[in-house]
């Protein structure tokens, strides 16, 4: 389904077929619930999150005016929700700079990479994630997963376009450094 | 400062390759639910207002529109409302009702020498229009 698929259903949900919009749900919420859980890192939360972004994007669906696909317009609700959301709790991060110490020596990061299964991998991925900035994975996910574009990932976060690439930069820098993490421990296991 | 940014370019292309692996999470079943209860509760909780059929602004061009279909199908024989005229034997000085009646003749001549397709033809798009608009409002309701 393209935007304008999305367009014809936002247009039937005006239009009073509120059932159109259980359809709109089923597309995208794995993607949401995955955005939001890389903000908040908590399943339940991210839960909470994403129920709240898609009940306040389809009561501000009169507003949505199509300009940028309806996906990235949902994902800035995610963004600015979950983002609330983190800003009433305090979080316990863990700092990578404190992480990075407990290193052991530099190994070869490619072949160890490709040593592991896919599931592995996807896990390893996971949980590195998890180990990065909030707005940091968010981004990350939505430029290397989704192919998004600088462009849309400004409209997706209200972020200025440097800021992005900002980000980015340091999201792939620590992304880099949690997967050394996590396999060094993964290979030292294997030991 | 070429060698940073060749270790960028590997950073940048590890990712990608270890992105290709990704997927993205479940969302338990109760998020949808959840949140079509609250759509629903929203929708259910507004005051529904019915547009009418017929708003004021269409009124006047359906109106308009009916006279001039039924005016159409009168001037189809005009001469039965000069005949009708001329049998009411108005007497009046204020309005020349001969002038009137001439006119209408020659109208209703010029009406008359048109094929009653063209007729039938504007009847049947006006038709199709009212209908058209009627259901696209029915289906708005």
């Amino acid at each position: 389904m393209d935007n304008s698929s999305d367009i014809k259903q936002i247009k039937l949900v005006k239009a009073g077929d509120v059932g159109a919009y259980s359809q709109l749900i089923d597309k995208y919420q794995h993607m949401s619930f995955t955005l939001a859980n890389s903000i908040v890192k908590n399943k339940q939360e991210a839960e909470e999150v994403c129920q709240d972004a898609i009940f306040k994007a389809y009561k501000a669906l009169d507003s949505f005016k199509g300009n940028a696909d309806f996906s990235t317009w949902l994902y800035r609700i995610v963004y600015n929700t979950a983002i609330s959301k983190l800003r009433s709790r305090k979080t316990e991060t863990v700092s990578l700079d404190e992480q990075k110490e407990s290193l052991g020596t530099p190994f070869d990061f490619n072949e160890n990479l490709n040593r592991l299964e896919q599931q592995e991998r996807k896990i390893i991925l996971k949980r590195a994630l998890k180990l990065l900035k909030e707005e940091d994975a968010f981004i990350m996910i939505l430029y290397y997963y989704q192919e998004r574009s600088i462009e849309e990932i400004v409209t997706s976060t209200g972020l200025s376009k440097s800021n992005i690439k900002i980000k980015l930069h340091r999201g792939r820098k620590q992304l880099k450094q949690a997967l050394e993490q996590l396999l060094s421990k993964e290979i030292e296991s294997f030991i | 400062m070429k060698k940073e940014a060749n270790s960028q370019k590997d950073t940048d292309q590890i990712i990608r390759d270890i992105f290709n692996d990704f997927e993205y999470e479940q969302a338990p079943p109760s998020i949808k639910s959840s949140a079509m209860n609250k759509v629903f509760n929203e929708w259910t909780n507004n005051a529904i207002n019915y547009k009418p059929i017929i708003n004021k602004s269409n009124r006047w061009w359906i109106l308009g529109s009916f006279s001039a279909m039924l005016a159409l199908s009168f001037l189809v024989d005009a001469s039965v409302i000069i005949n009708y005229w001329q049998n009411l034997m108005a007497d009046s000085d204020l309005v020349d009702f001969k002038l009137l009646n001439q006119q209408m003749g020659s109208i209703s001549l010029a009406f008359k020498s048109m094929p009653s397709v063209v007729y039938f033809t504007c009847i049947g798009i006006a038709a199709l229009l009212l209908i058209d608009r009627f259901f696209s409002r029915l289906a708005n309701i």
